[in-house]
């Protein structure tokens, strides 16, 4: 039987169909090879079973090295931080807020980290209250077991916020970056996480009075 | 020139050939030089005239080695090549993400063989069920619905997992930790174990929900409402036989 000779169109052809055909399935099966930051938020809307949402915002933070992103639907608020990797797009921290009522404010927040060195908290959400005007976001911090309680106040004010489809949104970033890890009993090799607590939000007016608080 | 000479003048005209298809080629052309012999040869002619015919036949060797050159054109290779090294790459990213398999495996073993195992610490009656409802992207399903003591309380407990509709999909980790179980008189007790999951697979979920009962209880209900879904499912106690 004489051999067939495929032609180089026809070789190259068949040699990335099956490049693309291994692409989807592992793109599916492991859930790596993600090609745009979007697929790690379809990801975490499967997580959180929140249905699919639409991006209110997104900024990068070079402290952390990942993409925030705010998205949202008719039910749900997402927080994601997206991070590109040998094996494409990843999301590690994330965090979702059901907001099918209708309550003055919604919001949570979420601790960014790098995964060695630095982390930031970021506080999310929507504020249905017209006379809403600034949105405080309070926390404690503690390096170690034994290090001082550091107390973290920010504030954002509405011209700051995003507006989507009628609604407000804020994403406030705290400029305290804190050590995801500290050395324990002097062992540089033995390490015990950095705690966070005590989490509030508070939807002010703009005479400063508390109109909504949200413990996260 | 004789057979072998024309053939190096042809050959050396082929610059963006891989060795492998400059092989293929050296053997198709020999190939047809051969019949086109074999062909003079049974006319009669003799050997050397056959060979001088048929390249004769076939033209200047550097000019076909030309015009073949341009049937092989390098950026097909060149995708050939970036195919090739990429698939070699998604390979050994599955490799070493091989652990990662483990959520397509509970994705599939959830679904073949749910679990249906009771954590109670006495039974007083046990019934297994399979009981499917759909929560967004979401399969909840109830394996096991048992009566009996837990913790020193009178419990019903309801074994139950859930997965993505589609196979290998990521499933929702929330979902049992926000459905509620009510007995009848509507009281939901939260101090039991909720929820539980296959060591954080993404694939499926899976956890028991206790809720406290009093002897003639007939049914509890579960109760959900997030992310805009919402559902109140009764469900049957089996019958508590006397000891």
């Amino acid at each position: 039987m004489k051999r067939r000779i495929w032609t180089r169109k026809r070789k190259a052809l068949s040699l990335t169909a099956v490049t693309l055909v291994l692409f989807f399935l592992f793109q599916y099966t492991y859930g790596i090879c993600l090609m745009h930051p979007v697929q790690a938020r379809w990801e975490a809307e499967q997580f959180y079973g929140c249905g699919s949402t639409e991006r209110i915002c997104h900024v990068w933070d070079g402290a952390v090295g990942q993409h925030v992103t705010l998205s949202s639907n008719e039910h749900a608020l997402l927080l994601i931080g997206t991070y590109s990797t040998l094996s494409g797009w990843s999301c590690r921290d994330r965090d979702a807020v059901d907001c099918s009522e209708a309550a003055p404010l919604y919001g949570g927040t979420l601790r960014l980290s790098d995964g060695a060195v630095e982390d930031v908290v970021y506080a999310y959400g929507q504020v249905n209250d017209a006379a809403i005007d600034k949105i405080q976001l309070s926390f404690c911090f503690a390096a170690n077991e034994t290090a001082p309680t550091e107390t973290h106040i920010y504030l954002t004010d509405a011209e700051d916020w995003h507006e989507h489809n009628g609604q407000r949104y804020f994403l406030l970033r705290s400029d305290a970056l804190m050590p995801a890890y500290a050395p324990l009993n002097g062992r540089p090799y033995q390490i015990n996480q950095g705690m966070v607590w005590d989490c509030t939000l508070t939807a002010l007016n703009q005479y400063g009075t508390v109109l909504a608080e949200i413990k996260t | 020139m004789n057979r072998m000479e024309y053939m190096e003048i042809l050959l050396a005209q082929l610059r963006r050939v891989t060795p492998s298809e400059r092989e293929a080629i050296r053997q198709e052309i020999d190939g047809h030089m051969e019949d086109h012999i074999c062909s003079l040869l049974e006319l009669g002619y003799d050997e050397e005239l056959a060979e001088e015919r048929t390249m004769a036949r076939m033209g200047d060797p550097a000019e076909a080695g030309q015009e073949l050159n341009k049937q092989y054109p390098l950026h097909w290779l060149i995708l050939s090549r970036v195919a090739v090294t990429l698939t070699i790459i998604l390979c050994l990213q599955a490799m070493l993400g091989v652990g990662i398999l483990f959520h397509a495996r509970d994705s599939i073993l959830t679904r073949l063989n749910p679990p249906d195992d009771s954590a109670l610490d006495k039974t007083h009656a046990t019934e297994e069920v399979d009981l499917r409802l759909g929560v967004g992207n979401d399969i909840l399903r109830i394996t096991r619905v048992s009566t009996g003591e837990k913790n020193g309380y009178h419990v019903a407990e309801v074994r139950l997992c859930n997965y993505n509709r589609i196979p290998f999909g990521i499933a929702t980790e929330t979902l049992i930790n926000h459905i509620i179980p009510e007995n009848q008189r509507g009281e939901a007790r939260d101090a039991f174990e909720r929820g539980g999951s296959f060591g954080g697979s993404f694939g499926a979920d899976e956890g028991r929900l206790y809720t406290d009962i009093l002897p003639g209880d007939t049914y509890i209900t579960l109760r959900y409402d997030a992310f805009g879904e919402q559902f109140d499912l009764q469900i049957p106690l089996p019958e508590e036989v006397e000891p």
